[in-house]
Parts: C-alpha cells; sequence; structure tokens
C-alpha cells in the first residue's frame, strides 16, 4: 500500500547486487525489500565480512509482497513487511521464529518499536526501519507551509499539488484533518474522511507517487510524500522543503522478518544480528535518511540527520503519528471510499 | 493399426504431431489461467488476498446490481468507469488511425530501402522500457515541459495547456503506446492494396473523394478493423498510461482490476472486473473473425484466373 | 475525317533512378475517327502504353497537346475525361458484384437507380453475361472477368475506349475468340477503341490502322495491309510479319523505274520514286511470296541453296534456307498433296525464285 523508497518509484524493476568480493562457499542469501529501501553499502559490508554473497529483489507494496510469499517457493529469506502485514504473515504462518529478541545486541532496539501485536517479545522480527509521511514543497511558488490545511488552501489557490495513489495514506490526511484514527472502521468516519479528499479533489492534479521531479520543475507546488524526500532537499535546499503537518501525520514502520520457508535460514539470522550492529543501522540511515530503531546507532548518523526534525521529530510531534494496522474485511470501506474519489471528477 | 500404413494416416500424424504443442501451449498459457479466472470470480474473497472456496455471487453482484450488504454493495460506479474506458479506448484507436492510415501509404510507397528502415523506425520503441518511455512524455506535456515551451516561444499559446493528468494526456499515451499495433496490419492492407484499383476507379469517373469511399476504404477496411481491435484490447484494460500519465485521476478498468489484485486483496472481484472485460473483447474478436473470413475472399478475388 | 481523338506533338519524358532521362514520347501527332479501331503496336519501352494513359490522363505531357471531340483534355484529370480503359489485368473491384462493378462509372455520377439498373442490363447482355450480376469476381474464368471489364468501361458510353493489352492473360484460344468478339463488339457500339499490344499478330487481325512505335516515335500510320506490305522502313519491315531483307544497289534510274544489283550480283528492275544512281537500298521479300524452282521471268531472283530448318506451322513449313552465298532466307512452303516431305528436310538442295512483283524497296534504316 505504501512505497517506502526514498528515490523513484519503480515497481518493475528488480536487480540483484552481487557482492564484490569473490563468490564463496559460504552460500547466499535473497532478500525482498521494497525498491531502494537499504543502503548496498550494507549489503558489501556484510558480503565481505562473512562471504555469503547477497541477492536483492524488489517489491512496490505489502500485497504484492504477500502474494509472491503465499504463492510459495519463492525462494526469498527475508521480507521487510509493514508492521500490519507483519502480523498477518504471522497470523498466516509464513514467517520463521529467530529469537532475535534474546540476542545481546537487542538492547540496542528501543523497546516502543516492538509494535506487531502478534509478536510481542521479538521471536521473529527484527524492526527495521520508521519514517513519517509528510508534505514536499517547492519553495520558490511557496515560501512556507506547515498544515494540510495549508496544502489544500495552496491548491484552492490554482497551483497544483499531488497526493499519494494510496487509499489508506490519501484518506488518512481526512481522518486526521477530522480528529478521527486513520485506522478507523466506523463508516461514518471513513465516509467523512472521504468527504475531505472529494470535497478537494478538483485542486488535486494527480495521485502518484513519482510527484518528486515535479516538485523540483515548479510544475507541481507540493506533494504529499515519504520523509525520504529529505534526500532531495538536501540536493536542492533552495527550492525544495518538506515538513510533518501540524495537525499530525502517520508513520510506518517496517520489520525485518525471516520466512519460514526460507532456503538460507542461517545466514538470514546472521544478517538479522548483523543489522543490530549501530553502526550498521548507521551506515543505512546515512543514505535512507530515515528513522531506525537502533538507539546506539542515533549517535553516529551525521548529525545534519540526527538533528532534522522531520526525520527525527521531538516527542510531541511523534505522539501526533499514527501507525496503520491492519483492518481485515474492513480494508473493504477504504477500497470502496478510494474508488468512489477515483471516479468523481 | 491400419492408419500408420497410408498416405492418410501419415498426414494425419503429422498434423497432429504439428498441432499438438500449440495446443497445449494455449491450453497451459491461455486457457487454464482464464479458467482460473472465470471460477475465481464466483469466490469468496480470502481476508489477505487469495479465495475462500464458496460460491459467491456478489462479485459479480457488486457490478450488476443486486449486492446490498456492508462489505458488498452493488455501485454503478464500476459500470461507469467501464464505460469511460470504452470511450477512452475508441479515442485511441480514433487517434492511432487518423495518424497510421495516412503514413501507411506514405510509407508503402517509398522505395525498398526506405520502407524497411521506417518499419524498423516503428518497432524501435519496443526496445525501450514502457515505463520509461511514459515518463519521457511526462517530461513533454508537463507545463515546463517541451511541447508547452515550443508553444510558447513560438507565440502560439501565452498560458501552457493543461495537459498533464488529464484524459488528452491519456490518450496521447496510449495512442502512442499502440500506433505500432495499428500501424502494422493497416500497412499489411495498405501494402496489399492493387494502384490500378484506384487508377481504375478515377478512368471510370469517380473524384479522388469517391474512389477514396468506394474502393480505398472499403478494400483496406480489414486492415482498419484488425488494427482497431489491436489497439482497443490493450487500450481498454490498460492501467499503466493512466497511472503515470492520467495521474491516477483518470481511472479506467484496468486500475480498478490492479487495485483489487495489489491493494484491495480482493482477487475474486478483481476476476469479476476481467471477466467484463473479456466478455467485451469477446465479442470483437467474434466481429474480428467474420471481417476476417471476409477478407480472405476479397484476397481470393484479387487473384485473376490465368486463361 | 471526322476526328474523335487528336494528338498533337506529344512529348514525356522519364528520370532514370542514375540520373538520365528516357524519351517515351517524343513529337507524337495521332488522330483517330470515330468509330475507328486503331492499335498502337511496338515492342514494350516503345511509348505506346504511355501514350495510352496521356489520353486517359494518368500521364501529364511535357509538351503538345489532346483533344477528345474537339475539347482539349491535354491537363484535365482522368476522371474528367470521357475515355474509359480496359486494364491489363482487368482491374475489377473485389468487394463488388459484377453488377456493381459494371455500374461504378454510372453510381459516381449519379445516374439514377432505375437508368442504372437497366444500363448494367443491356451492358451484361451485351458482353454475354445476362444473369451473372449477383455474382462475386472471384466466381468467373479470365474470359468472363475480361467481358465484365468491357461492360464496365462501355456503359457509361465513352466517346473512345482505351484497352491495355487486355488480351495478353488469356491463354491463345480464348485470345482469338475474345480478338474476334472485340472486334464485333467494337462495330456494335460504335465508338473509337485504341488498342495497346506488342502483339503484331493480334494488331494485323483487329485494327483498322496501326500506329507502330519505337523509341517514342511513330515509325509508321497505316492499314495493316499498308505495313504488311509497303513498311516504311527497316524497323516496320522487321516487326510486323516475317521476311527476307536483301542488300541491293541501285545502278540505273529512269524517272521511277530503277535497276538494283544485289551482292549475289544479280539484276532487278523495280519501280519506287526518288531514287538515285548508286544509292544502298533494301529489298524486302515476305516467305510466302518465294516460289520452289526455276525463275521464268528475266526479273525475277534466283537463289540456290540447303534447307537448314524446317518448321511446320499448320498448313505451311516455314522453310529456313542458307543460299551458295552465304545468306539466310525464309521461305513459307505449301507442299503440293503428293509430295509433302521431299523439299522440306533439312539438307535438301533447294531452287527458289522471287517474283519480280513481290520485291519492296525499303530506302530508310531504322528510325529511332
Amino acid at each position: 500500500m505504501d512505497i517506502r523508497k526514498s528515490t523513484k518509484h519503480c515497481a518493475t524493476s528488480a536487480f540483484a547486487i552481487f557482492a564484490a568480493s569473490a563468490a564463496s562457499a559460504e552460500g547466499e542469501l535473497n532478500l525482498y525489500n521494497w525498491g531502494d529501501y537499504i543502503n548496498p553499502a550494507v549489503l558489501t559490508a556484510f558480503t565481505e565480512e562473512t562471504g555469503i554473497d547477497v541477492n536483492l529483489d524488489t517489491y512496490g507494496s505489502n500485497e504484492e509482497m504477500l502474494a509472491r510469499i503465499q504463492a510459495g517457493a519463492s525462494g526469498y529469506d527475508i521480507v521487510f513487511p509493514s508492521v500490519h502485514m507483519h502480523d498477518v504473515m504471522h497470523t498466516l504462518g509464513l514467517l520463521a521464529p529467530t529469537n532475535i529478541g534474546q540476542h545481546p545486541d537487542f538492547a540496542n532496539i528501543d523497546p516502543q518499536f516492538v509494535r506487531a501485536e502478534t509478536d510481542p517479545d521479538a521471536e521473529y522480527c527484527l524492526p527495521y526501519a520508521w519514517g513519517n509521511v509528510g508534505v514536499v514543497y517547492n519553495r520558490t511558488i511557496v515560501e512556507n507551509m506547515d498544515s494540510w490545511a495549508d496544502l489544500f488552501d495552496l491548491a484552492a489557490s490554482g497551483e497544483r499539488i499531488i497526493l499519494l495513489d494510496d487509499s489508506r495514506e490519501t484518506i488518512g490526511i481526512g481522518h486526521i484533518m477530522n480528529g478521527t484514527s486513520v485506522n478507523s472502521t466506523d463508516e461514518a468516519e471513513v465516509v467523512a474522511a472521504a468527504d475531505i479528499i472529494r470535497a478537494n479533489l478538483a485542486n488535486v492534479s494527480a495521485f502518484s507517487y513519482d510527484s518528486i521531479p515535479l516538485v523540483i520543475s515548479g510544475d507541481v507546488a507540493a506533494a504529499h510524500w515519504y520523509v525520504g524526500a529529505n534526500i532531495f532537499v538536501q540536493q536542492n535546499p533552495d527550492v525544495l522543503a518538506y515538513y510533518i503537518p501540524s495537525e499530525g501525520a502517520t508513520m510506518y514502520q517496517e520489520d525485518m522478518c525471516v520466512l519460514a520457508d526460507a532456503p538460507n535460514m542461517e545466514n538470514a539470522v546472521q544478517f538479522l544480528e548483523f543489522y543490530l550492529r549501530p553502526e550498521i543501522a548507521a551506515l543505512n540511515v546515512e543514505q535512507q535518511m530515515n528513522g531506525t530503531p537502533n538507539i546506539p546507532a542515533q549517535a553516529l548518523i551525521p548529525s545534519e540527520i540526527a538533528n532534522n526534525q522531520t526525520i527525527y521529530p521531538d516527542d510531541d510531534v511523534l505522539g501526533q503519528l499514527q501507525i496503520f494496522v491492519d483492518l481485515g474485511q474492513d480494508l473493504r470501506l477504504y477500497n470502496r471510499e478510494w474508488t468512489s474519489i477515483r471516479t468523481s471528477q | 493399426m491400419s492408419g500408420l500404413e497410408t498416405n492418410e494416416g501419415r498426414k494425419k500424424l503429422a498434423l497432429f504431431g504439428l498441432l499438438t504443442p500449440p495446443t497445449i501451449f494455449l491450453g497451459v498459457f491461455f486457457l487454464v489461467p482464464l479458467g482460473i479466472m472465470v471460477v475465481y470470480s464466483f469466490l469468496e474473497p480470502g481476508l489477505y488476498g487469495g479465495v475462500v472456496w464458496n460460491f459467491y455471487d456478489l462479485n459479480y453482484g457488486r457490478i450488476l446490481g443486486w449486492a446490498d450488504s456492508r462489505y458488498e454493495q452493488f455501485d454503478p460506479v464500476y459500470l461507469i468507469v467501464f464505460l469511460r474506458s470504452v470511450k477512452l479506448a475508441l479515442t485511441t484507436v480514433i487517434l492511432s488511425l487518423f495518424i497510421c492510415y495516412p503514413a501507411a501509404f506514405w510509407i508503402s510507397r517509398m522505395s525498398d530501402a526506405r520502407k524497411s528502415f521506417f518499419l524498423f523506425l516503428i518497432t524501435l520503441p519496443f526496445f525501450v522500457s514502457l515505463v520509461v518511455r511514459l515518463f519521457a512524455w511526462v517530461l513533454i506535456l508537463r507545463p515546463t515541459g517541451f511541447l508547452n515551451q515550443g508553444l510558447m516561444g513560438a507565440g502560439i499559446i501565452s498560458e501552457p495547456l493543461e495537459l498533464m493528468f488529464t484524459n488528452t494526456a491519456v490518450v496521447i499515451g496510449m495512442a502512442y503506446v499502440f500506433i505500432p499495433f495499428m500501424f502494422l496490419p493497416l500497412y499489411a492492407s495498405v501494402e496489399k492494396l492493387d494502384m490500378s484499383l484506384v487508377e481504375a476507379s478515377a478512368d471510370l469517373g469517380a473524384t479522388r473523394l469517391q474512389t477514396f469511399r468506394r474502393v480505398i476504404l472499403p478494400m483496406t477496411l480489414p486492415g482498419i478493423i484488425g488494427g482497431s481491435i489491436i489497439v482497443f484490447i490493450p487500450s481498454l484494460g490498460n492501467f499503466i498510461v493512466p497511472s503515470v500519465l492520467g495521474g491516477s485521476r483518470v481511472l479506467m478498468i484496468g486500475n480498478l482490476i490492479e487495485q483489487q489484485f495489489l491493494s484491495a486483496r480482493n482477487w475474486p472481484f478483481g476476476s469479476a472486473l476481467g471477466m467484463l472485460v473479456m466478455a467485451a473483447v469477446l465479442v470483437l474478436l467474434m466481429v474480428y473473425v467474420r471481417i476476417m473470413t471476409k477478407e480472405e475472399e476479397y484476397a481470393n478475388a484479387t487473384k485473376v484466373k490465368e486463361g | 475525317m471526322n476526328s474523335i481523338l487528336g494528338i498533337k506533338d506529344a512529348t514525356k519524358r522519364y528520370k532514370t533512378p542514375d540520373g538520365g532521362t528516357i524519351t517515351a514520347l517524343n513529337g507524337v501527332s495521332l488522330d483517330v475517327a470515330q468509330n475507328e479501331f486503331v492499335t498502337l503496336l511496338g515492342p514494350s519501352g516503345c511509348g505506346k502504353t504511355t501514350l495510352l494513359r496521356s489520353i486517359s490522363g494518368f500521364e501529364d505531357l511535357e509538351g503538345g497537346s489532346i483533344e477528345i471531340d474537339g475539347a482539349a483534355v491535354t491537363h484535365l484529370p482522368a476522371h474528367k475525361r470521357p475515355v474509359n480503359t480496359v486494364f491489363q489485368r482487368y482491374a475489377l473491384f473485389p468487394h463488388l458484384t459484377i453488377a456493381r462493378n459494371v455500374a461504378f462509372s454510372l453510381e459516381v455520377a449519379g445516374t439514377d437507380k432505375e437508368d442504372t439498373k437497366r444500363r448494367v442490363g443491356e451492358m451484361l447482355e451485351l458482353v454475354g453475361l445476362a444473369g451473372y450480376g449477383d455474382r462475386k469476381i472471384t466466381q468467373l474464368s479470365g474470359g468472363q472477368q475480361q467481358r465484365v471489364a468491357l461492360a464496365r468501361s462501355l456503359v457509361a458510353r465513352p466517346k473512345i475506349l482505351l484497352l491495355d493489352e487486355p488480351l495478353s492473360a488469356l491463354d491463345k484460344n480464348l485470345r482469338q475468340k475474345m480478338q474476334q468478339e472485340l472486334k464485333t463488339l467494337q462495330e456494335e457500339v460504335g465508338i473509337a477503341f485504341v488498342f495497346v499490344t506488342h502483339d503484331q499478330e493480334e494488331a494485323l487481325t483487329m485494327s483498322d490502322r496501326i500506329v507502330v512505335l519505337s523509341g517514342g516515335k511513330i515509325q509508321q500510320l497505316g492499314a495493316p495491309e499498308d505495313l504488311y506490305r509497303r513498311p516504311e522502313n527497316e524497323f516496320v519491315a522487321g516487326f510486323v510479319g516475317e521476311g527476307n531483307l536483301l542488300d541491293a544497289k541501285i545502278t540505273s534510274v529512269d524517272g521511277t523505274r530503277a535497276t538494283a544489283v544485289l551482292n549475289s550480283g544479280q539484276r532487278t528492275g523495280i519501280t519506287h520514286s526518288g531514287l538515285a544512281q548508286n544509292q544502298a537500298v533494301k529489298l524486302l521479300v515476305r516467305p510466302e511470296d518465294v516460289e520452289v524452282g526455276a525463275p521464268s521471268n528475266a526479273d525475277d531472283l534466283h537463289f540456290k541453296g540447303r534447307v537448314s530448318q524446317v518448321f511446320f506451322v499448320g498448313t505451311d513449313y516455314l522453310v529456313h534456307v542458307t543460299t551458295d552465298s552465304g545468306a539466310e532466307f525464309k521461305a513459307t512452303l505449301r507442299p503440293s498433296a503428293h509430295n509433302r516431305t521431299s523439299l522440306a528436310s533439312p539438307g535438301t538442295e533447294i531452287s527458289l525464285t522471287v517474283p519480280q512483283s513481290a520485291l519492296h524497296v525499303i530506302t530508310e534504316e531504322k528510325v529511332v
């Protein structure tokens, strides 16, 4: 449903990273991850240390990944589901226990990130990364913005804006503005949230993940996007800015899980343990510009990231971030409203 | 036993040998998936994708009108989206036809070497990823894109045209993607057109327009219809172009189907929507087969019996 | 002469791919009378098809003019000219029935339905295809398609019918039958036919007049018999019918009477105006004018030789003879009932006579 990537979306691209060192007899490890959601340097470091070759395939949504794993014989060892999908996969018996929570280095992990209801003691998965979903805008078009209301006002003033092509994220904006939970299954609340989007629909240019280049060029004034937008803000500081809207926003978190039918179980567990090291988690954040649940790692990351309020917000802002849970059957309420939003013109 | 000894028997065996692989191929890669779709469309959706093996008619009920529960409600929107897709697909067909028909005549009059070169050019886009080519169109159509810059530079417009994320952009994108499919059958029938028939028509007193309407059009009709159908079918079910160039503000039936499989976790409903498209395509294919049969007759007719 | 078609000084050049030019028509002038059957005859590339297409309007002349029934049509597009064409491969419309094919020119002209139906019926009857109207083109034989093409071109009552080698796709028997039918048809409809062919026999059979073309120029224009008996130059003599050309030199001239001497030294008196002393000429002898035996007249020519080849051509034998002086000589011999073989077997010694009256003097070289 959401895309956790920091650069351009291309769900169809699937590529393998072959470690720099010579292939070894230590075997291999097959990762199935969101597009551009891990620093290749992490994989290289793992191969250099262990001699294990790492292959990487990518997906564009939790559902795409789930369908592939459910079909069986995927050959993958590790996947990166969002927390609610972690629960779903656990319920479906697709995950293997790793006892990662018992590892001495697990003390590095901030316990508040062990979120999955089905895995309260981290017997299965390792919290991987987290971030928020806010707004990126072009500073040459609009000087200052800090709320969802600003975004829609900007749209009403005739500037183009783009929202994410994602039912829960986009209807979630309505929930946040109405003060209801983004996980609400109350039909009236969901309809009311969708009404906010419908009311502003005429001023929404598109629902798309591919908005960053258009914001940079000024073709679009602002876009609903992930915290990873900070990478582009850093590259174009005079043009771009990213903020977490003052009404609140959603956050996401992915966990690193080993599959029950992983062909390289030992290597997979070894990778989870490898990623517990603060310097490795920090290496990943350096390129990904997102949040890590690894506390000592936060001391190792570059200060401009650690001090960036949009990446590591204060606790009061953090408290306003809501995370999606799985809705089961009630997901259909959102799909129904989403279809209705996208078909009204 | 006796059959294999005779010539007839050997012929039958050879025919059997030749036809078996394609039959198996079609069976495995076309009919089986189609069968799965049909079966799934009558099953209950699984909570996390997949299906529950209970007979369930509400997938069609949602589209056609008898579903009414918290989770399964009839909504005319699916039929509206389907009709809107038909309209966009038809517009795409007409636009690509208007581009390809004169081009086919133009290229068919060239020397063989230039002909091959142009035919190669028309297939060239296939060497580049579709998604990359569509993003190139975003660069062309956006307000600060090449098209608007060019038109404003030439003083034709003063404000950038709103093309990006509109029906127009989707139609341009689909016509661009499917032009080779329109061009090739059209070209085949235009190239076959006997120019002496055109001369005969003029000789018999027909003006250019009359010649076009009475001779050229009917003689190239199989190519026009063939190309139109081959463009119409993938346009109708397309979801990549409306999501990239339409910014998902232009919703086609293909996007709805994609959404059911990739985010709504409702495979049976996706299958039922797919069957709707399938039914439309089947009707068209039957029309096509009838026309191709007619063309066969034309083809025979153009061979004058010697003597 | 009541002229329906007048062509003056028609000129047309084509560019060749390698940058040269080909002169397809080089100052061609021609008048065709109402009711006349005129054939354009010549080898391929002689310009006959270009001339026909200039009349129908598919080629634009570079120079010269064309008039049809007194009206200038030189730059009129094809569909506005009151002429119709029967194409080499008929060019029938495969998507239309026979009746609709025939009705085509009436329909585009907006003729009313009743009238169209009646005239189509009449035309089909005229060409012997009454009752075939609803059939498809595919269901017809080549000869029947030919008739449909004729009916289609005649139904609008053109002032001239142009025929572009229409019989070349037919086998020989059918072709001969169609030649006669065409001639009859032309007499019945009473309009001028301009017929293109490279087949001299066909031209001789059907035409009132024949235009022999070569190199874009008219070599000779005349009645079939004129062309055959009195070719004006070597090209026509060689192209129309079989013939022997004998080199000769004029030794004395007395008005229109002259004496010519052959290479073999034989002398003969000829009648021809405008000859000069010592002029080199050719004497044409048609094979059928050659007789077997010694001459009875002093002015007749006499050849002795040996039969080299014999071709049985139906009633006659075409015999190739190598004369004692080494020349090739062709003679058509009709054996008498009691002697069918002896004179016509290779190797036989033979004595041939050419009567003086059978000699035709050609003074002009091949004109190209």
